[in-house]
């Protein structure tokens, strides 16, 4: 699952730089509930990202004088997203294809 | 009904700790795991549970510290490592630098000892005092051996660098003897260790 996440989180960072609470949340709104995926999973994550400079993580003290870790998309974030958002369209249209296909039956062979 | 005796901020507290003794997550990284705990639990008392409620629906949702160390290791390989190596610096500063300060100590003790008593029968009264409370302190260092590592272990896992930094300054301690104004036996005792 947690591979899966990270073109997930660079989408919902394309929006806006958000926390990883934040993050989650519209995850699992989007998902209705689906997405079951142990939360803290998602930082290991952003963590690997932002090694690879694909988001940018800042502390930033809220209202409420708590500390979040804001993240945002870099330049090269935004590359990757394209670069994976077109190969995971280009894989999802072939499923959709190929599940699409008349189930064979013994009087084609 | 009695009243809830939970703490919010030690039981999130407690429940990074105990990912945190993994030894897979940096500091940074338990500050964020805490602050998001913090979110999780407030939007579910927002939703009508109790503090106690909201903090254990928090927590199973986060993860638990198997799922979330193995997560961590794959990126934070060098945290181990660090660790591994300041325990290493550590180890090798006081097994060396201890027991040759005490040398140095109960050398200097036994030539005040003579010098001011000469072989008479007070001072081998104070050396067999002294040898009687040294045993005790041995004794004493072995009963509180639970205490001790479990400070250098927090010590590492809090701030790694300060404390292998400190650990050096038992080689520097000799060098004070140089300052006590009318130590006779400074230069000899320095030499001799």
């Amino acid at each position: 699952m947690a591979s899966s996440l990270a073109p997930l989180v660079l989408i919902i960072l394309r929006r806006q730089e958000s926390y990883g609470y934040q993050i989650i949340q519209e995850l699992r709104e989007k998902s209705g509930g689906q997405m079951a995926v142990a939360e803290g999973t998602l930082y290991p994550v952003l963590k690997k990202m932002e090694a690879k400079k694909w988001v940018e993580g800042v502390w930033k003290k809220a209202d409420s004088g708590r500390e979040r870790r804001y993240y945002k998309l870099t330049s090269n974030g935004t590359q990757e997203l394209e670069q994976q958002y077109s190969q995971l369209n280009f894989v999802s249209q072939l499923i959709h294809k190929l599940w699409n296909l008349p189930l064979s039956t013994s009087s084609n062979l | 009904m009695e009243p809830s005796t939970f703490n919010l901020k030690q039981s999130v507290d407690n429940y990074i700790g105990f990912i945190k003794n993994q030894g897979s997550i940096t500091n940074s990284d338990a500050a964020e795991l805490s602050a998001h705990l913090y979110d999780a639990t407030d939007s579910l008392i927002n939703r009508g549970l109790s503090e106690e409620e909201a903090f254990i629906i928090a927590c199973k949702r986060l993860g638990n510290e198997d799922v979330l160390t193995q997560e961590y290791s794959k990126v934070n390989a060098s945290v181990k490592m660090n660790g591994i190596w300041a325990y290493l610096i550590i180890g090798f500063n006081l097994c060396y630098s201890l027991p040759s300060l005490f040398l140095l100590c109960v050398g200097m003790f036994y030539l005040t000892v003579y010098t001011i008593y000469s072989s008479s029968i007070e001072s081998t009264l104070i050396v067999t005092i002294f040898h009687l409370l040294v045993t005790f302190f041995v004794f004493y260092i072995a009963r509180k051996k639970n205490e001790i590592s479990q400070f250098i272990e927090k010590q590492v896992q809090y701030n790694t660098l300060r404390i292998v930094c400190l650990s050096f300054i038992p080689f520097f301690l000799p060098l004070l003897l140089i300052l006590i104004p009318g130590l006779r036996f400074t230069k000899r005792a320095l030499a001799s260790p």
